[in-house]
């Protein structure tokens, strides 16, 4: 089936994600969709998918024009999705799973590419990795012409290269169009026949020449480094404390308080996991932390709130860091004013909702608000996702200032343009495939001893 | 298989909160609740004269209708409060009912401990029961919620009917009046009950308790920040524990504090209205409080301005019940068509309907 | 006798309950909480006694009855599919409006239909049977049908994670839809019951906590229909057992006895049963235009 998409847009709410994309996917190759977070290629492969509906544009099958009013109707034309988060439920098994297939979607049973599991078992005792790999079997199982792929992991990890081997030789066989989202750029242009990048809500498509790198990721952007702390600011002599993240599986790593580290995982396929159990783990030992996560601004923000209702309560836990007993209104109004400027929250307006604000002003926020709190140690997701320049310099300028207030930060980022900057002023380690701690941002694939 | 693409057509999408559409959708919807409500208890009455003039009747006097309303008002203003100030900390206390019949209960204990005391430490005191025992039967179901993940609109509802039939119990029982032939317990001491204004009907001095209340919670709103830390927390406890708050501890004290006012509720009904305990004591406060709640939003004013509506509104229907023969059974098919009334408002105030291309 | 006696007693006290049970476990296993049910059994007992008696033919009754609820099961998924408001809210409103309609459409009925209480016949037993053993069927059959076969499964999947059994093609809505009309007919059947079979009369405290007693025996029950079954059996056992203890002079006074279904529902609610059983999908809904993912 030839795949095309003829000026797609998609908006939520005032946010235009897809901005007249046009495309066409050739019939039998591998597409690799390139682009950074947030750029728009998942709200792009489910339109294709069928579980949104694109606001304008059309979607063309072989010349004619499709409209899937359900993921189920995708499926009918031909089309399987694989969605970036695994969607197999705990306490079903591979066995129900096929019996709700083959009622609902025409299926040829599922082909044999996972041995280790019994049909009975629940899901809830598979790996990330191994659900994929169902997930895969799953779309399979639906004959598409088109499968839709977003961001598998699975095929970057080593215990499965021959498994992705031999799907790769089925898809050619088969004449399969398949078309992925990737991060990795080395994978992206061995396996891949056709690079398209997704920049800006745009997709235009992808010569396979040596400047790649530059193009998908820009220039590397270099941070000043950070002030000196100057012992005669503070109160008392800094002690530098150790901070250990123990987590199951993989060598502890520390931190110093106060202190700038930057820890980049994006070779590691359980990386969403480790960071949560990275921050629950300094939470539960008794850490006071400042959390940001510029992946999910929207998590710890209030967002049927105003902006100074979610400032109010950190700005009167710094009124001691100003040296004031109690704040009136009017300078509390006064101070959030001052601290909205700074990080260039727009608009302005201390009474509007947070809700409305983009991504970007939701996280300026969040760095505002953690700027009035008192905290040890401040932990940085993502910073700078969907912020732009300005953005970024108003919050790197914060985040490196943390270690003259006395506090740790740390950055935890799978964006590669990230972690070379604090490179620099930091200590930096990334993860490899298999979670251990390496000193270089490129780590080699390893054997890992346990899946 | 065409059925299914057929429901799949309609989506909910959020539309643009625009003011001119929240307007709009908040006039209609106010306009049609009061047309229907005026053609439905038109149509239960005996006829639509008597109906007419007991509206008329009711409203007659001025000395008549606003100390019948405040009766009415205070308790449920109070009840209203608690159970808006629990909504905005993301606590739904729907066991208003139960929580009034416990405060009116350890109100009446404490009269019967201390026969003795005079007022006004008697009615202080009182008053500091009936906010105990409330609190506590809200407490315990927020507790109930965080520790054991127990849906808290079950349990408060389900506690409505057990707390009922509890005091139903005592008040056939133990607490039973030996001199009459009710089932309900004795009156209270002349020295607990909140006196009458003369002059003025019906209305009791517990309207000073709610002017206290509400002066007090309106400060606590202005001044203190108390009240933007229950919103965010209603809006998302994430918020609240990024400032390295439990938001387990706030929904706690919010649940007791709202407690506390529906048992106070229950007092003033008890020892300003009917002098008794029995088990009809709420004429249903414990519900309209939620619907009050729902509609004024967090904050105090517009809760008290809601309850005065709710009150005239009440005031009417009690009049056409009792004059134009309109079964007593439609304030809870009113209540029931508000409360969906009132949330498919909420939603077409900030979404919209799209029928998806097929 | 007395077994023929206490027999039957348990029918009259389980059969209501169990179609009720049998309505709210369709309606959870689609994620779905009704917390009206208690105006719902009102509502179908009032409707169905009122035309039986004035038509004289049960059957009228029951079909009258299957009408409304299927109404009022479409107008619940409405709410709370498609426009996706809390369920909370809409269940306890249509419950209050239930009661209140049913209440006052007694209290407009005329004297003479209220005062002649309908006759007992021999058939109200025999259709009682009857009903009972298509409960147990219906029970049987429904734990193959969620097991064994795939719509049955795809219905379980709904009930789990819907945004999975949109991927893998299941009519998500359909299946909703299909739980909110089924179980609103089988609670309006269950009041048909209780007052043209059971009470032959309806009076106003003639549900008193039945309602709630099936929503929490379907909790304590682990959503397993078998396990609903036993459930309904011990519970009309326990129902019945308390009556005669009551005969024979115990101590518990009426009205304490009237708390413990309520009790034993905020026990079964309250989680000291593995939580891991539940529908993970309960009272969330699932708009796939909204889902971030």
């Amino acid at each position: 089936m030839i795949l095309a998409v003829e000026c797609l847009s998609k908006t939520f709410g005032t946010r235009k994600v897809l901005k007249g994309v046009t495309a066409t996917f050739r019939e039998g190759f591998v597409h690799g969709i390139l682009g950074q977070n947030g750029s728009g290629k998942t709200v792009f492969l489910k339109i294709l998918a069928g579980v949104f509906s694109p606001d304008e544009g059309a979607i063309h099958a072989d010349g004619t024009k499709v409209v899937f009013a359900s993921p189920a109707n995708a499926v009918r034309a031909g089309i399987a999705y694989f969605p970036q988060i695994p969607y197999l439920p705990p306490t079903f098994n591979l066995d129900q799973i096929q019996h709700v297939l083959r009622r609902n979607i025409r299926g040829s049973g599922l082909p044999e590419l996972l041995a280790e599991h019994s049909k009975d078992e629940p899901f809830r005792h598979y790996s990330l990795l191994e659900k994929e790999v169902v997930e895969c079997q799953i779309a399979l199982a639906q004959i598409p012409r088109v499968l839709l792929m977003d961001e598998p992991r699975f095929v970057r990890s080593l215990q499965y290269q021959d498994v992705w081997a031999r799907l790769l030789a089925y898809f050619r066989r088969q004449g399969i169009t398949v078309i992925m989202t990737v991060h990795d750029l080395d994978a992206a242009s061995h396996e891949c026949d056709e690079l398209h990048i997704f920049q800006e809500g745009r997709l235009s498509s992808l010569p396979k020449t040596s400047d790649l790198r530059t193009r998908v990721f820009g220039g590397t952007r270099s941070v000043r480094p950070p002030p000196a702390i100057s012992t005669t600011a503070l109160p008392q002599a800094p002690r530098i404390r150790q901070l250990t993240i123990n987590t199951a599986n993989r060598s502890p790593l520390q931190f110093e308080i106060p202190g700038i580290s930057c820890v980049y995982g994006a070779h590691y396929p359980l990386w969403n996991g480790f960071v949560e159990e990275s921050i629950a783990d300094l939470r539960a030992k008794g850490t006071r932390l400042a959390v940001i996560r510029g992946d999910r601004p929207d998590r710890c923000l209030a967002q049927r709130s105003s902006i100074a209702e979610n400032l109010e309560l950190a700005l009167h836990r710094a009124k001691s860091h100003f040296g004031l007993r109690t704040i009136s209104k009017s300078t509390s109004l006064d101070m959030m004013q001052t601290v909205i400027k700074r990080f260039g929250i727009s608009p302005a307006t201390p009474e509007g909702e947070v809700g409305n604000l983009s991504g970007g002003n939701k996280q300026r926020l969040a760095f505002a608000r953690a700027s009035l709190l008192d905290h040890d140690c401040l932990i940085c997701v993502n910073p700078w996702r969907g912020l732009d320049a300005a953005g970024i310099d108003a919050v790197t300028e914060m985040m490196i200032e943390e270690p003259a207030h006395g506090k740790a930060l740390i950055v935890l980022t799978d964006d590669k343009k990230e972690a070379e900057a604090f490179q620099g002023i930091g200590k930096t380690v990334s993860l490899n495939s298999c979670g251990i701690a390496r000193n270089n941002l490129d780590p080699q694939n390893e054997t890992c001893s346990n899946a | 298989m065409r059925l299914a693409a057929t429901l799949d057509l309609l989506e909910l999408r959020k539309a643009g909160r625009t003011p001119w559409r929240t307007r709009l959708v908040t006039l209609a919807t106010v306009i049609v609740t009061v047309i229907a409500i005026v053609l439905i208890l038109a149509t239960t009455s005996r006829d639509a004269r008597a109906f007419v003039t007991s509206i008329s009747s009711n409203f007659a006097a001025v000395g008549f209708w606003v100390p019948e309303c405040t009766v009415i008002f205070v308790p449920l203003a109070l009840a209203s409060l608690g159970v808006g100030l629990a909504r905005r900390a993301g606590f739904w206390n729907i066991g208003g009912e139960a929580q009034i019949l416990l405060g009116a209960l350890g109100g009446f204990l404490l009269a019967r401990l201390l026969p003795d005391l005079r007022a006004p430490f008697s009615q202080t005191l009182a008053i500091v029961a009936a906010f105990i025992f409330g609190a506590c039967a809200c407490g315990l179901f927020s507790l109930l919620k965080t520790h054991r993940g127990a849906d808290e609109v079950l349990t408060t509802l389900l506690s409505n009917f057990l707390v009922l039939h509890f005091i139903a119990y005592l008040v056939g029982g133990p607490l039973r009046d030996p001199e009459s032939k009710w089932i309900q317990s004795s009156t209270l001491f002349e020295a607990y009950r909140f006196a009458r204004i003369s002059g003025f009907g019906r209305m009791n001095t517990s309207i000073v308790v709610l002017i206290i209340g509400s002066v007090c919670f309106l400060l606590l709103e202005r001044r203190t920040s108390w009240s933007t830390l229950l919103k965010l927390n209603g809006d998302n406890p994430n918020a609240v524990s990024a400032l390295r708050i439990d938001p387990n501890r706030v929904i706690l004290g919010a649940s007791l504090v709202s407690g506390g006012l529906c048992g106070m509720a229950g007092w003033i009904e008890l020892a300003g209205n009917q002098y008794r305990l029995v088990q009809d004591l709420s004429p249903g406060y414990g519900f309209y409080a939620i619907l009050v709640a729902v509609i004024g939003g967090g904050t105090v004013l517009r809760t008290l301005l809601t309850a005065v509506v709710f009150a005239l509104l009440l005031h009417t229907i009690d009049g056409v019940v009792r004059d134009a023969g309109v079964p007593v059974y439609m304030k809870e098919a009113i209540l029931g068509l508000g409360l969906l009334v009132y949330v498919v408002n909420e939603r077409l105030r900030t979404h919209s309907f799209v029928v998806r291309p097929h | 006798m007395a077994n023929l006696e206490m027999a039957e007693s348990l029918l009259r006290v389980g059969v209501p309950i169990g179609f009720a049970a049998y309505g709210e476990l369709l309606l959870e296993r689609a994620g779905i909480v009704n917390l009206g049910i208690e105006g719902k059994f009102l509502l179908g007992a009032c409707l169905g006694w009122l035309l039986t008696s004035v038509t004289g033919h049960p059957l009228v009754g029951l079909i009258s009855v299957i009408i409304m609820g299927a109404l009022l099961g479409g107008i619940f998924w409405f709410l709370i599919d498609v426009m996706e408001c809390s369920q909370h809210v809409v269940g306890l409103g249509m419950g209050f409006s239930a009661t209140g309609i049913a209440l006052t459409l007694y209290r407009m009925v005329p004297a003479e239909i209220k005062d002649s209480s309908l006759p007992y016949t021999g058939w109200e037993i025999a259709s009682l049977i009857v009903l009972a053993v298509l409960l147990f069927a219906g029970f049987i059959l429904l734990a193959i049908f969620f097991t064994r076969t795939g719509k049955g499964l795809s219905w379980v999947l709904v009930g789990e994670d819907a945004r999975a059994a949109d991927i893998l093609g299941v009519p998500v809505r359909l299946i909703r839809i299909g739980a909110s009309v089924t179980g609103t007919i089988l609670f309006f059947i269950a009041g048909w019951i209780l007052s043209v079979l059971v009470a032959r009369n309806f009076t106003l405290g003639l549900v008193s906590g039945r309602g709630w007693l099936a929503l929490c025996l379907v909790i304590l029950a682990g959503w397993r229909p078998l396990g609903v079954t036993l459930a309904v059996v011990l519970w009309s056992i326990l129902d019945v057992s308390q009556f005669a203890a009551q005969g024979a002079g115990m101590p518990i006074p009426y009205e304490l006895i009237l708390t413990v279904p309520y009790c034993v529902c905020i026990f079964a609610v309250t989680g000291f049963l593995p939580r891991h059983r539940a529908p993970t999908m309960l009272l969330k809904t699932y708009n796939r235009n909204e889902d971030a993912a």
